[in-house]
């Protein structure tokens, strides 16, 4: 696809964002319109006063009802101006606060599997920035696109009826405007992009320099560096510079034509009061007045124009977000549909028959043929380096992601035939990188049983060893334990998991590296405490240390997509 | 502005840059007005020329004409010469930063916080070219042109000056800074809601799955939707000051335009003024206007760049520590490593406590413990990028402050974690190690890490993308060992260099490290036991103290030894 045509995309899908926010920016536009409206009669009265003083009338009092309209007019234009600012925020605000919500929900749908996968960063980076980004396109410069259409009309409008020479002027001044700067802009566009990418790429070098500083350090680097970042970035201005002489011919083109226009119709103006130029009125030769009103609004009559070119920069900026943004909410939906048979209850067997899992985008499959079945009450450890697809495991046993091949079986009912909420019901799950939510610590245990008594709470507490460290929480029960678990050792979160986990208990439960980043004795605690959980339930255990697998019934290992028995004392 | 002021110096070295844009700027506002308040003189006086005189039109239309190209021409020459200036400035700034940076060590940048920071750091610098381009360059010419202008008024009368300036200053001064002061609460509320919006959107994004297991999604979600409600309001109270503000100087432009009509009509009546001369004056106040109308922008960036500047600070100000002793020894012993009752801590808590050891030059020692237990901050110690509280360290024979930096780095080659690749090609990289390295050695260590082949075929040539963006997690670790290999040091110091390696893969490099150079000392840091009985020796860590330390063959021989239990469970 041609990067015109990919533009031309970007911005179809921008202007489809609008919605019902069309109001706001169509009250944007009116009050820009209405705004300019207002300017023409500031400009009548001021020419009314002015031609009525050089003609001899110097008595105040005689323009009481112009000077009263003139105030009118300033006023006017000032509340239209905050009308129009703040309707173009309200705009922005509204379409990106949908936008946003949109993408919450499709991440909702594209589920936890899809999370994983990408970087936490990157994904809350494109919901906040990249989103934040499109502010400026909404707020200014689409509600401006129309103005620099519109309000050139506006003032056409009322100078065409008293004078067509200077109307001709600026009817023919104004289309070349657009017409030499896209012709200018055609080039200078390309020329901008590439440089806006050498900016990045310059940026992008500064950070790798500043980010890798102690690298550099250890390899004795990091003085020679100074001179290359100083080297790069004058190639980077003498290529940058080249450019923008072509670039900035845009903005002199318009600053020509205003400049021009409003010298051409003073000088006609003039000459025509000194009889030199004889045409341009319908009728009566120009009168003064005509001639102040005209000179007033001539810089006004390309304004709009300019005004469009500083909201540039804020377009593109929306069209590269735009991108990142679309990408996300096109991406297919890979969840494992809710059915509606209700599980009957436990204990549970859980079967793999020949299980494939291919992720979207990607062409060699994860998991090909994988075959196990987990009895009930059997406990189970897969181990397997990083990448061998052990994580992919879990996402299709909770459903993040739907076979791509083969029957995975919950008691003999196929899983994309259960009803998805009872399925999570009966599984109780403890992961590498356990999740607290801002809250109290009894909150945070309350969401694997709402109806859990107090009892039962510091039970699960006593079960988890989190009683050994709660006495030192100042709340208790009742502490807050903030955003992201602010406060907590590794090994106390993971403590506060595993009481989630007792408190559930689920006939099912999930081990996903439970022991991870934990020091010795924090280590032990949990894994003492892991056995207890274990108990009559049917349990998977994915870890690559020997100490995490709980005296599993069988050990087995992925390889290469499959699982084989592990076989003990090869070299990790 | 002591903020700012260092910002300001650099300024000197392009000056010359600096004051042509900036007199472009001024030369095309001042032609602009010209143009509008000749022309506005002109068609007045023309009109009361009429047709029977022998009105002079020559020069006015000339200077019109005039005007006009020294608008355009002022306008170009002065985007090309500002760019022209900022982009020096930029690469100015760039390198002093990283001047300023560079003798500071990691730790004290360690202190500034994770690599966002950094980032935003990065963009910091970027934001400080806002201060010559839409601060100082704009508020310089806004200053001449109202003093030029009022200057021009007060030939006619001084009164219409004094009305013209009360003006300007109230449009360009006192709006702004009274928009600024409104807008402080709302601002800092803005940046607090945002953050708080990040942080549950991290929560939402990173736990959904303990959410969907154990519910919650609603009331996650519900908490990111109010996070964003109040984020959006502070917004919306924002932009209601920003229109505020336009809405006055237009006003406030308006209502100068009528005092000075009021004024200036009873002062032709009074026969002090002309009539001519009030219309040109009128153009000439209006068309002004436009030297202050960018001003509350600038005063918007000044808080920003002020904000920028003050983040700075805290890495343009620091003093670097003199570390490094100017002269010291050569190493008696290369190779040799000495740990005697070493304390140390990163200001919260003890993460050594009390450790010794001994290593021999060419030992192939394994360090093992979980994360946490200290394993890294011996790395830290051993490349000085923090000193012990207490104990002494030896490298080569010698105590480790004695030497010379370079000293020091020549001795030990270090593979970290996490691991850090620049952008630029594989070859680019390897180079950081070793610039003298042949490409043949360099490709020949590829090939034994199995690295060659996930290149493309382009070998070197690959690009590995920002900070090794291309490369899969387990590439760039082993890219990262090539590096550590190239360097050419009595002492190789690896951290997790098979962690996420399928077994094939972490045999090859574990055969590698411990044969790639005759004699090097190797310190192999990693949680496993599996590879024990390659090594000569093992430091077992746990809490900041070594747990069990000796020879592997006589530890794995007594079966009451940690490293059995630990083997064994």
């Amino acid at each position: 696809m041609s990067s015109r045509t990919e533009s031309r995309n970007r911005a179809r899908w921008l202007k489809s964002r609008v919605g019902v926010e069309r109001r706001w920016l169509m009250l944007a536009i009116m009050s820009g319109l209405a705004g300019g409206v207002a300017m023409v009669l500031q400009a009548d009265q001021l020419a009314t006063i002015l031609a009525g003083v050089v003609s001899g009338e110097a008595e105040l009092g005689a323009y009481a009802s112009a000077l009263g309209l003139l105030l009118l007019a300033v006023v006017l234009r000032a509340v239209l101006a905050f009308v129009r600012e703040v309707s173009g925020q309200r705009a922005s605000i509204g379409i990106r606060q949908r936008l946003r919500a949109e993408l919450l929900a499709k991440l909702d749908r594209l589920g936890p599997g899809y999370c994983q996968r990408h970087l936490t960063g990157e994904l809350s980076a494109l919901l906040l920035e990249q989103v934040e980004a499109l502010d400026g396109y909404f707020a200014r410069y689409l509600p401006q696109v129309s103005l620099s259409l519109g309000l050139p009309l506006v003032i056409l409008l009322f100078i065409l009826p008293l004078n067509w020479a200077v109307a001709l002027i600026f009817i023919v001044t104004a289309p070349l405007v657009p017409l030499f700067m896209a012709l200018v802009g055609m080039k200078a566009a390309a020329a901008n992009r590439r440089n806006f990418q050498a900016l990045a790429n310059l940026s992008a070098y500064f950070l790798d320099l500043v980010q890798g500083l102690a690298t550099l350090k250890l390899f004795q680097r990091s003085q020679g560096e100074a001179q290359v970042l100083s080297e790069v970035s004058d190639a980077f201005r003498v290529r940058t510079m080249e450019v923008l002489r072509l670039a900035f011919l845009s903005s002199a083109v318009l600053e020509f034509f205003a400049s021009v226009s409003i010298a051409l119709t003073a000088v006609y103006l003039g000459f025509s009061f000194l009889g030199e130029l004889n045409f341009g009125t319908w009728s009566d030769p120009v009168t003064l007045y005509q001639a102040l009103f005209i000179l007033v609004l001539a810089p006004e009559f390309y304004l709009p124009l300019r005004e469009l070119g500083t909201h540039y920069h804020a377009k593109q900026e929306a069209m590269a977000a735009s991108e990142r943004l679309k990408t996300l909410l096109d991406e297919v939906e890979q969840q494992e549909e809710t059915g509606n048979v209700a599980l009957g209850g436990a204990p549970v067997t859980i079967t793999f028959r020949d299980v494939e899992l291919i992720y979207p985008g990607r062409e060699q499959p994860v998991l090909k043929g994988v075959n196990l079945t987990l009895a009930a009450g059997e406990r189970i450890a897969v181990r397997g380096p990083s990448g061998a697809g052990k994580s992919s495991l879990m996402n299709l046993l909770l459903g993040f992601y739907p076979v791509s091949g083969g029957v995975l079986s919950v008691n003999g009912e196929s899983l994309d035939r259960l009803d998805r909420d009872g399925w999570l019901h009966s599984i109780a799950w403890v992961s590498q990188q356990t999740t607290l939510f801002a809250g109290t610590l009894r909150d945070n245990l309350r969401l694997a049983r709402a109806s859990a008594t107090e009892e039962e709470l510091l039970q699960a507490c006593t079960d988890a060893h989190v009683t050994e460290f709660l006495e030192r929480l100042p709340g208790g029960l009742d502490s807050e334990i903030g955003e992201a678990g602010l406060g907590l050792s590794g090994g106390q979160i993971q403590r506060i998991a595993l009481a989630r986990a007792f408190l559930k208990d689920a006939p099912v439960l999930l081990l996903d590296e439970p022991t991870a980043n934990l020091d010795v004795q924090s280590e032990a605690l949990v894994l003492e405490a892991l056995n207890r959980l274990c108990q009559g339930r049917t349990v998977l255990i994915l870890t690559h240390r020997e100490a995490a697998q709980l005296n599993a019934d069988r050990v087995l290992e992925l390889v290469d997509g499959c699982l084989v028995p592990y076989r003990k004392g090869g070299v990790q | 502005m002591k903020l700012l002021w260092p910002y300001i110096r650099q300024m000197r070295a392009h000056i010359g840059w600096v004051v042509l844009g900036s007199a472009l700027g001024l030369l095309t506002l001042v032609a602009s007005i010209g143009l509008l308040t000749l022309s506005g003189w002109f068609i007045t006086a023309t009109s009361l020329a009429g047709v029977a005189a022998g009105f002079n039109y020559f020069t006015p239309g000339a200077g019109v004409r005039g005007f006009a190209i020294l608008r355009t021409a002022g306008r170009y020459g002065e985007r090309l010469a500002s760019h022209e200036a900022t982009f020096r400035l930029i690469a100015r700034l760039r390198t002093w930063f990283y001047r300023c940076m560079e003798p500071l060590r990691p730790a004290r940048l360690n202190a500034i916080g994770s690599a966002e920071l950094l980032s935003r750091l990065i963009a910091d610098i970027g934001a400080m070219d806002n201060l010559y381009l839409r601060i100082l360059s704009p508020s310089l010419i806004a200053i001449v042109v109202v003093a030029f202008v009022c200057g021009f008024v007060s030939i006619y009368s001084g009164a219409l000056a004094l009305i013209a300036l009360a003006g300007f200053v109230l449009a360009g001064l006192l709006v702004p800074v009274v928009g600024y002061a409104l807008g402080a609460v709302p601002g800092a509320q803005q940046s607090r809601y945002q953050s708080q919006l990040r942080l549950r959107l991290i929560t939402l994004i990173q736990g959904m799955a303990d959410l969907r297991i154990y519910g919650g999604m609603a009331r996650a979600q519900a908490s990111v939707e109010e996070s964003q409600q109040s984020y959006l309001g502070t917004q919306v109270r924002m932009g209601r000051i920003t229109a505020l503000v336009n809405a006055l100087i237009l006003l406030i432009a308006g209502g100068t335009l009528i005092a000075v009509l009021v004024v200036g009509v009873s002062l032709v009546h009074e026969g002090a003024l002309e009539a001519i001369e009030l219309a040109m004056l009128l153009f000439c106040v209006l068309a002004a206007f436009e030297a202050v109308s960018p001003l509350p922008l600038a005063y918007q960036y000044l808080g920003k760049t002020r904000e920028s500047a003050a983040r700075l600070a805290v890495v343009a100000q620091s003093k670097p520590e003199n570390l490094f002793p100017a002269s010291g020894p050569a190493p008696s012993s290369p190779g040799a490593i000495q740990f005697a009752d070493v304390v140390f801590g990163y200001g919260h808590g003890v993460a050594l406590d009390g450790v010794s050891f001994n290593v021999e030059a060419g030992e192939k020692v394994m360090i093992m413990g979980h994360s946490g237990s200290g394993k890294s901050s011996l790395i830290n110690l051993l490349v000085r990028f923090w000193d012990p509280d207490s104990g002494v360290i030896q490298l080569g024979g010698e105590a480790i402050e004695r030497y010379t930096e370079e000293t020091l780095r020549r001795q030990v080659s270090v593979m970290g974690q996490p691991v850090q690749l620049f952008a630029g090609t594989v070859r680019d990289n390897l180079k950081v190690g070793n610039d003298q390295a042949p490409d043949q050695q360099m490709m020949d260590l590829l090939e034994r890490l199995g690295l060659a082949q996930a290149l493309d075929g382009k070998g070197l040539d690959y690009q590995v993308g920002e900070a090794g963006s291309r490369l899969s997690g387990g590439q760039r670790k082993r890219l990262a060992l090539a590096r550590a290999l190239l360097r050419e040091a009595p002492i190789l110091l690896l951290d997790e260099p098979t962690e996420g390696l399928d077994r094939d893969s972490a045999e090859a490099v574990l055969d590698l490290v411990l044969n790639y150079r005759d004699g090097q000392t190797v310190l192999f840091i990693t949680h496993h036991t599996s590879a024990l009985n390659r090594f000569d020796k093992v430091i077992l860590m746990d809490q900041g103290r070594v747990l069990e330390q000796g020879s592997v063959p006589v530890l794995l021989a007594d079966v009451e030894s940690r490293i059995n239990q630990l083997k064994s469970l």
